[in-house]
């Protein structure tokens, strides 16, 4: 696996495309939702990471609609995009599994999970 | 209804992104601004502002970055970077006989050291490079380059509070070097300087070479002896001596040929190119004007003999004034390039629909 790791608002949109198309308002309340309302995505991060995902070829436009004489674009995660995320998903799991054989090993994680 | 003014703001605000991302993007993200503004807001808030500037400077920064590698940038940059590595290996050389034929007009004092190995090293780096870009070894000879850079920086660039008026003479080598750097830098085929000058071009620049090199070298070699007596002739124009008016005149025809045989390379070069490799030299050629003005002049003295203490606002003419002129260079050349563009594309529309 040779590509570097998603930053945090990609895997996140990636996230919040992997169920389901979402038009660019509902990616910015997914993602909240997702993160516990850590992270609020702004317009010129949002658009500049679909731009960017659209060039590599992760996601795609599912469909176009005006709502209310606005343009509300949908996206959707592409096979290639789908991969992507699901290694990353494993990348993380891998170094979170990693980090918590080494906490208990070392008696500083709890059975609860917190140190 | 109050989302008519935050709109027209945002609309303002998105005006910050290039235009192919705003074709692409800018009605939707207007959507979703308004859709994540709050009931009666009439201004962006900061956060948005500073989100949307920083974001569509960024856009800005990358369209421009991608434009480099553009063929005709690329192929302008293979050019550029053999043509800067064959000045700066004649500067060196220049500055080689220099010390070991020296002036005999300039009184001892004055004349240049022997050289050391630093001169030789200078020498023969950027012959390395000039040939490493020729045969198609195009990293070695940007890896080279670079290493040239750094040189002048340690060695040069690091004395400017000693010696100032050294730095900066020595300063539009520096720029050149920087240019050949980087144009070396931009990834294109192998021996792709040589394809795109072609059979003329490469005449061409290779005479202009020999004849810019030879005069002054043939000039230092011939110069007339010192003559305390004052009874032979001696006559004087711009660093070049001779002892008659018609070695001098012959001297400057030589001049005019290679001048000549430049002009002539250029033109063999297609327009893109052409312009793209004004645009890359450039800032070399606004650094030499500066050094050689008086914009400069109270702070270099080219005998070497005191160092004046240079301005904030010179150095600051010496920094900017090449990269705004580079800068200046594309947005110019992009235009013109795109109003053209346009005409032709005006002209073919034009033909293929004609007048009732």
């Amino acid at each position: 696996m040779t590509d570097t790791p998603l930053r945090e608002p990609t895997f996140l949109i990636l996230t919040a495309l992997a169920e389901t198309p979402q038009h660019g308002y509902a990616v910015i309340e997914d993602v909240l939702r997702i993160s516990d309302g850590r992270v609020r995505l702004r317009a010129g991060t949002l658009y500049a990471v679909l731009d960017r995902l659209r060039a590599d070829g992760l996601i795609e436009v599912d469909r176009e609609e005006v709502v209310q004489s606005r343009l509300r674009r949908y996206y959707r995660l592409t096979a290639l995009g789908a991969t992507r995320l699901a290694d990353e998903v494993a990348r993380l799991r891998r170094n979170a599994d990693a980090a918590n054989r080494r906490l208990r090993r070392a008696g500083l994680l709890t059975e609860g999970g917190t140190a | 209804m109050s989302a008519d003014p935050l709109a027209r703001r945002y609309r303002r605000l998105l005006a910050v992104y290039p235009r192919e991302h705003r074709r692409a993007y800018e009605e939707e993200m207007l959507g979703v601004l308004l859709a994540g503004a709050r009931p009666g807001q009439t201004r962006p808030s900061v956060g948005d502002t500073v989100n949307l500037v920083g974001a569509g400077m960024r856009s800005r920064l990358r369209v421009g970055a991608r434009g480099f590698t553009e063929p005709a940038w690329v192929d302008a940059a293979a050019v550029t970077g053999v043509l800067a590595a064959l000045l700066l290996f004649a500067a060196a050389g220049w500055s080689l006989l220099d010390q070991v034929a020296p002036d005999p007009l300039r009184p001892p004092p004055l004349r240049p050291g022997t050289p050391d190995q630093v001169d030789w090293l200078r020498l023969g780096g950027w012959a390395a490079v000039l040939v490493a870009a020729l045969v198609g070894l195009r990293r070695v000879a940007a890896g080279l380059a670079w290493a040239g850079v750094a040189a002048w920086a340690v060695l040069v660039g690091s004395t400017v509070a000693g010696q100032p008026a050294y730095v900066i003479d020595t300063l539009p080598q520096f720029a050149l070097a920087v240019v050949a750097a980087g144009a070396l830098t931009l990834p294109a085929p192998p021996r792709r300087a040589l394809r795109v000058l072609g059979r003329r071009g490469q005449g061409a620049f290779g005479l202009a070479g020999v004849l810019a090199v030879g005069v002054p070298v043939a000039n230092r070699l011939s110069y007339p002896k010192v003559d305390p007596a004052g009874e032979n002739p001696w006559y004087s124009f711009h660093g070049l001596n001779a002892p008659s008016l018609a070695m001098i005149l012959c001297y400057l025809a030589v001049l005019g040929v290679a001048t000549v045989a430049v002009l002539f390379g250029l033109a063999t070069l297609h327009p893109m190119i052409r312009w793209r490799l004004v645009v890359l030299l450039a800032p070399v050629a606004v650094l030499v004007l500066l050094v050689d003005t008086p914009l400069a002049s109270g702070a270099v003295d080219t005998l070497h003999l005191y160092a004046v203490p240079l301005v904030a606002a010179r150095w600051a003419a010496l920094v900017l004034a090449p990269a705004v002129t580079f800068l200046a260079g594309v947005v110019l050349l992009r235009r013109r390039e795109e109003t053209r563009r346009l005409v032709a594309l005006g002209l073919a529309t034009d033909r293929e629909t004609p007048a009732p």
